[in-house]
């Protein structure tokens, strides 16, 4: 038996969420409340939507260009953090997609919510 | 509970109506309407007055004024008023009848007790160090450490009730709206948070800056403000005011004022730059080398700079470049001597690089006894304030010193600049003046580097710049600002400051880009770093090839007494001593210069202009010790070539830009992303400061009244006064300075790249496409100048066949649409 | 019409200055109705001094002012109003001058029109104004009923042969006067609810016009001294504004409203030397308080510089800062003693001057502690030093002004102690020491909000809705 086959999955979800910088607080609140236990963030995405085209150009502008947040958590949590981000996008620009995803150190993921 | 989240969420779109509003120490310009920016300009401005009461359009008043004294033109305004089924406007103007179309600012509510105690808890809150004794609990944050001291005062009626109450702000908040849908709750709240507004704004900021030193000692959020706030209507029963009604005819005389007065400006500066684009075409590009100038000086884009760059090339063979002020690096400064460093750049961008200073080697042998005289000046400060603040010990401190605060007040009142001088005397003997030098290579601090920045920088982390990120930032600087070939000698970078005393305002003098900060330490750090061989290696290996005689030197330019002071000037000293030496007097004559003309903007002055101008920023009884930013019409992106010699009024913006240099267009989306985007925050601060200096502006000075150490209120307690003074704006109570324009950016570069950039950029496609912005790009090729319409259509620009003002065809959105498609020319 | 009224005032001064050296330590100079004593010639430049200071200081500061020539023809009017004041011995000029004086500052108060909570503050001062007048016409109507004389200095001459209840009716309307124009507890609100005035007008004010609660003590010392425990009221109405205007002054979170509450206190304590007997002391307090918070009012745009950060370290009141406190007060209180001889005879109410000197000094020299780059050491002996050559300018300046008053009637009049006297001292000392140990962390969470309540504006004068401040 390897070492790699006492490796046991847990199935979790993860959000990938792209929103404007200026959102950034905002959402990484959210998640914080929701019960992730941390999260991901690439700035200066790039790429094509609703708004056209969107480049990671801006040197100088960190509200405007959008970044990816990244998080995972348990069903319960992820359902959270959506219910909070659907408000947000009927106001402002911005995409979320929920996946299942599987990770090895389950303990890591796990916290108690404050919300 | 995900309804939790889903209120939270609610909170911030209702709050998105509101600017976040900076402390008075780093003083941000913001559209007041930001929140309302995705709304083309006249909705946004009618919502405006709807929500917070504000004035849309110039007052009667104010038109009056420009149309007699030629700044709006009467045929333009005719044309404009038919367009909006108001003709005969001008004349109603000057006979006096069209003030009977404009409502008084309407106050639109009844008082409110509620404010009276959400006033008096939020300044106690939020108090960031006037009060000797402080509000306690706020570790707990404002909705529980209210809480707790609501029971016991006595302005809140059932104050019992609120042990009833949930602990945490936002379930209460669900409770308090548990009868309401989603979207009731949401404009609940933003009525509530328009209750007051200038308040809420700065909660607002407070909430985001998690870097704020006070950010965990007396933390708040939205939720905790509208927590209280409605927790106390409930309890009173007092109802939040709803919008508050405007009327058509003054919208549609306001918007016609509006446009005459812009397109008068636009044309005759769109027919001085038509004249000069039109020779540039003529000149076939390339023919031949430039002579290489004496000495290059890149300043701020700031329009101030115009004045004094106009009047320095003209002593002699100087090339100016424009730039922002902070140099294009995201830095925090730790200043020599300080425990902390402060953000330096604009409020887009968060910090990324943390740079330290030392004493500068020659004065490295004062270090210590500076850092000493620091310490006991620190000392008697405190112990100055400590005795005020004595509950038994002021009055024999009042006694003992009352001679000489009696002579400090007839010093500081009689001979402003005189006593200035002789306090800074005093202090530089105590303490004396150690030059600053910047450490921007990558190293270990030897003694932390504070605490206040938290974005991912640890005790252990090295700050400075790896020579990789200096090759980086010193390449971006050079190619965005157009500065790749042909170096002189002597490259000046200069940064930018106010000079001013006594004045809550001062840090709205000072550079926006570096975030409200003086710009002297951030001119010191691109110098240095472009100095680096390192540095200049790496640029030479990206094709950029910087002589080795030329040298980059920090300046700062005093925009308050136009001194442009140059830093280490023995380096400059020794290497071109001749050049320098003239550079140094030419500065002297432009200084003289741009101060004459800046003397001849105040009322009843006269005199020795240079010397009017320093006893001015030293006068602590002096309300407008300079006229910043007012004025500002245009934003210019373009090589110098087309405007040198133009007297463009200290009224534009302007930003290098070498259109062949950019052929990807890269250098030119930065431009119009972020600095335009800063411009067009100032210029609308000025816009509706100006138009309503209550509702979008901080009022007079003369009843101002600093609360917390970050704001000022009026009176014996008000709303949180955003926006800009009525000093800044006008000349006289009633007398407007500022001539409330739109930004009008005019760019030269191939209209198909500016298309192309627009396209790919939503916050340009909502500035130009909703009226916030007006866009003219003069085509390089051809000198022709074209204007943007607010569907994305390109139209000649009015006035460009220098006719200035006439028939051309104005582009409104009322009859814009139909128009023809850009002509697309290849760059 | 402005650079005029101010070239005016200076030449005003000049002239104050000329007379207080010509006429000071001479006869009072009698003119009809009018009487120049030494009183009178040593505040007049005084006063003139500051208004001349804030009429040039306007001069810029109010440039462009929609009603800038109303502005300065009443800070002019009210100038020479309390000059009048000053002169005035007739008890119905001293009257009328009070009452316009009192008209002409709410008129100040209300400067800008457009703005209703501007105006609510000027009506509410007016009234606490007119209240004041009216007991201050009552009040002289009763020394005139005792003493039979029109005039105060004549009252005063005939004091011995009064009737004892009209003299203490007088003292107690008289004192209420005093009381709503300092705007001592509890008649502060029309103080506390000025800072619609402009900034000038806040200085002058504070420096020139709340101080005639002062002066009309000092005029009619003689009546307080003639009536039995009058002194010790007068001391303990005093003493109550300024515990409470120093209490208050430690929560309030705005510059101009903390400076207000800071005048509360130290007009309390300047009507708290009136009853110990030391007018003279009493009217150098109100000098020195004067150009004091004129200046601080004038420069309330620098308020951005409190700013502090949250981790700012307090000192611990440890043996070490009692170790220092100690010797400094006990040196600082010796040589205020010594150049005022204010310990030079019996013990009486002079010792509790000196107590007052002794505790700033020592509230100094824990201050100092944090000075590090000095040491410990060095403080040792260079604190008490600093400290015991500023208690000395002190002495001098109670001893110069006791000296120039001394043809006053009552300017000097030590009272002996008694154990109220004794309460009071034990009070501040204790609500001092708390301050510096226990305050801004412990959480008295009661007092902190009756502090903060007390020091409110009135409602009407907050201005509760943006859109109602309208200048």
């Amino acid at each position: 038996m390897t070492p790699a086959d006492d490796i046991a999955f847990h199935k979790l979800k993860k959000i990938e969420i792209i929103v404007k910088g200026e959102k950034q607080a905002f959402v990484a609140d959210l998640l914080s409340r929701a019960g992730t236990t941390g999260y991901t963030v690439i700035r200066d995405v790039a790429g094509m939507g609703h708004h056209g085209f969107h480049e990671s150009r801006l040197l100088f502008n960190d509200q405007a260009s959008l970044v990816l947040i990244m998080a995972v958590g348990t069903e319960e949590t992820i359902r959270k953090v959506a219910a909070g981000l659907k408000p947000l996008f009927e106001k402002s620009s911005g995409v979320m997609f929920v996946s299942d995803t599987h990770v090895v150190r389950l303990e890591h993921f796990l916290k108690a919510a404050t919300a | 509970m995900p309804e939790i989240a889903a209120l939270l969420a609610r909170v911030e779109n209702a709050a998105s109506l509101l600017p976040p509003y900076w402390p008075l120490r780093s003083f941000i310009a913001a559209n007041p309407l930001q929140g309302l920016e995705n709304l083309p300009f006249e909705q946004a401005v009618t919502e405006g007055h709807r929500r917070f009461g504000g004035r849309a359009y110039p007052t009667v008043a104010m038109a009056r004024k420009a149309l007699a004294d030629g700044k709006i033109d009467r045929r333009l305004l005719a044309e404009a008023a038919i367009r909006h089924g108001r003709p005969g406007l001008a004349e109603r103007l000057l006979d006096g009848t069209a003030e009977a179309a404009e409502a008084t600012t309407a106050a639109g509510a009844e008082r409110s007790a509620v404010n009276r105690v959400l006033l008096k808890w939020l300044a106690a809150f939020l108090d960031e160090g006037q009060a000797a004794w402080p509000m306690p609990h706020r570790e707990l944050g404002f909705w529980r450490a209210w809480k707790r001291l609501a029971a016991h005062d006595g302005d809140v009626p059932d104050r019992e009730r609120l042990a009833d109450m949930a602990d945490d702000a936002p379930t209460a908040l669900l409770h308090l709206t548990r009868t309401l849908s989603d979207q009731e709750s949401e404009e609940l709240f933003a009525r509530h948070l328009a209750a007051l507004p200038g308040w809420s704004s700065y909660v607002k900021w407070r909430q985001s800056e998690r870097s704020h030193p006070w950010a965990k000692a007396a933390p708040i959020t939205l939720a905790d403000l509208l927590a209280v706030r409605m927790t106390l209507a409930e309890l009173t029963g007092e109802a939040v005011p709803g919008p508050v009604a405007g009327t058509e005819a003054e919208a549609a005389d306001g918007a016609a004022i509006l446009e005459a007065w812009e397109e008068s400006y636009r044309r005759r500066l769109t027919a001085d730059l038509a004249a000069r684009a039109g020779k540039a075409a003529r000149t076939p590009a390339g023919e031949g080398t430039r002579p290489v100038p004496q000495a290059q000086l890149v300043f701020c884009i700031d329009v101030r700079s115009e004045v004094f760059r106009r009047h320095l090339e003209r002593t002699g063979p100087y090339e100016t470049l424009g730039f922002a002020g902070f140099f294009g690096i995201p830095l925090a400064v730790r200043a020599f001597g300080d425990a902390h460093a402060y953000a330096s750049c604009p409020v887009l961008l968060e910090p990324k690089h943390v740079v330290d200073e030392h004493a500068h080697p020659a004065h490295a042998h004062l270090a210590a006894k500076h850092l000493d005289g620091r310490a006991r000046l620190a000392g008697m400060k405190g112990l100055l304030r400590s005795l005020k603040e004595s509950v038994a010990g002021a009055f024999a401190f009042v006694e003992a010193s009352g001679l000489a605060f009696g002579a400090a007040m007839a010093g500081r009142t009689l001979a402003p600049a005189g006593f200035g001088r002789a306090v800074a005397r005093a202090a530089d003997r105590l303490r004396p003046p150690v030059t600053p030098a910047p450490r921007v290579e990558l190293h270990h601090p030897k003694d932390g580097c504070g605490h206040d920045h938290d974005h991912e920088h640890g005790e252990a982390d090295p700050i400075g710049l790896s020579p990789g990120e200096h090759a980086f930032y010193a390449e971006a600087a050079l190619r965005i600002m157009g500065l790749t070939e042909n170096f002189a000698p002597l490259v000046v970078l200069t940064g930018h400051g106010g000079a001013t005393v006594n004045n809550p305002f001062e840090a709205g003098l000072d550079c926006g880009a570096c975030g409200g900060n003086r710009g002297g330490p951030n001119a010191r750090i691109v110098a240095a770093i472009l100095n680096l061989p390192g540095t200049r290696k790496a640029l030479a290996e990206r094709g950029i090839f910087v002589p080795a005689d030329t040298l980059f030197l920090a300046a700062e330019h005093n925009t308050t007494t136009d001194e442009v002071v140059i830093y280490d000037p023995a380096a400059a000293e020794s290497r071109h001593p001749e050049l320098f030496a003239r550079l140094q007097a030419n500065l002297a004559v432009a200084r003289a210069k741009a101060a004459a003309e800046r003397t001849a903007r105040f009322t009843g002055v006269s005199g020795d202009a240079v010397r009017h101008v320093e006893t001015r920023a030293s006068d602590w009884a002096q309300v407008r010790p300079e006229w910043a930013l007012a004025r500002n019409a245009a934003f210019i992106v373009a090589h110098r070539d087309l405007t040198r010699g133009l007297d463009l009024q200290g009224r534009t913006f302007l930003h290098s830009y070498d259109w062949q240099a950019d052929t990807e267009g890269k250098a030119l989306e930065v431009i119009l992303t972020a600095p335009m985007v800063v411009a067009e925050w100032i210029n609308t601060q000025y816009y509706f400061s100006t138009v309503d200096n209550t509702a979008y502006g901080a009022g007079s000075k003369v009843t101002h009244n600093v609360v917390g150490a970050f704001g000022v209120m009026q009176g014996n307690a008000s709303d949180l006064m955003t926006g800009l003074p009525l000093q800044s704006v006008n000349a006289a109570d009633t007398v407007a300075y500022h001539e409330p324009l739109r930004l009008m950016t005019v760019v030269q570069a191939p209209v198909a790249r500016v298309d192309a950039i627009i396209a790919r950029n939503p916050i340009l496609q909502t500035l130009f496409g909703n009226g916030w912005v007006a866009l003219q790009v003069i085509d390089p090729a051809t000198g022709a100048i074209r204007r943007r319409t607010r569907e994305g259509g390109w139209i000649d620009a009015p006035g460009a066949d220098g006719a200035g003002t006439g028939a051309g065809a104005p582009a409104t959105p009322a009859d814009a649409a139909s128009d023809t498609e850009a002509t697309l020319i290849p760059a | 019409m402005p650079r005029i009224l101010t070239n005016l005032v200076w030449l005003l001064f000049l002239g104050a200055i000329a007379a207080a050296v010509a006429l000071v330590g001479g006869e009072p100079v009698t003119a009809g109705p009018l009487r120049l004593d030494a009183l009178a010639l040593l505040l007049a430049p005084a006063i003139l001094f500051v208004s001349a200071i804030v009429h040039s200081f306007a001069l810029r500061y109010m440039d462009g002012d929609a009603r800038i020539d109303g502005f300065f023809v009443r800070l002019t009017a009210l100038t020479l109003t309390v000059l009048l004041l000053l002169a005035a011995d007739h008890m119905v000029l001293f009257a009328l001058a009070w009452t316009a004086m009192g008209l002409l500052l709410a008129d100040l108060i209300g400067h800008v029109r457009t703005w209703t909570q501007a105006r609510a503050a000027a009506a509410l001062a007016r009234n606490s104004f007119l209240a004041g007048s009216a007991l201050l016409a009552v009040g002289l109507a009763l020394v005139h009923a005792a003493t039979g004389d029109a005039t105060i200095s004549g009252a005063l001459a005939d004091l011995a042969t009064a009737d004892g209840t009209l003299l203490a009716l007088a003292c107690v309307a008289l004192a209420i006067a005093a009381a709503i124009q300092c705007g001592l507890f509890p008649f502060h609100t029309w103080l506390m609810s000025s800072m619609t005035a402009p900034t000038p007008v806040s200085a002058f004010m504070h420096a020139g016009l709340v101080n005639a609660g002062g002066i009309l003590l000092a005029r009619t010392a003689p009546v307080f001294e003639a009536v039995p425990h009058a002194m010790t009221a007068v001391f303990l109405l005093g003493a109550a504004s300024a515990l409470f205007g120093a209490a208050t002054a430690l929560v309030q979170t705005d510059v101009k409203r903390g400076l207000a509450a800071s005048t509360v206190a130290q007009m309390g304590f300047m009507v708290l030397q009136c009853g110990l007997g030391f007018h003279a002391a009493a009217m150098a307090h109100l000098v020195l308080h004067g150009l004091y918070k004129a200046c601080l009012f004038l420069g309330a745009g620098s308020a951005l510089s409190a700013a502090k950060r949250p981790d700012a370290a307090k000192d611990p009141l440890d043996a070490k800062a009692v170790l220092l406190a100690l010797p400094v007060a006990v040196i600082a209180g010796g040589v205020f003693a010594l150049v005022t001889g204010k310990l030079a005879g019996s013990l009486d109410t002079g010792a509790i001057l000196v107590a007052f000197a002794a505790i700033a000094a020592a509230h100094a020299a824990l201050a100092l502690r944090g000075w590090r780059p000095d040491g410990f050491a060095a403080l040792l002996i260079a604190a008490p030093l600093a400290i015991a050559a500023t208690a000395a300018i002190y002495g001098v300046v109670v001893s110069f002004a006791e000296g120039a008053l001394a043809t006053v009637p009552g300017a000097v009049d030590p009272q002996a102690l008694n154990p109220v006297h004794a309460l009071v001292l034990l009070a501040f000392a204790g609500g001092w020491v708390w301050a510096l140990a226990g305050a801004g962390r412990g959480s008295a969470d009661a007092l902190y909000t009756r502090l903060l309540n007390a020091g409110q504006p009135a409602g009407a004068t907050v201005t509760d809705r943006r859109g109602f401040y309208n200048a």
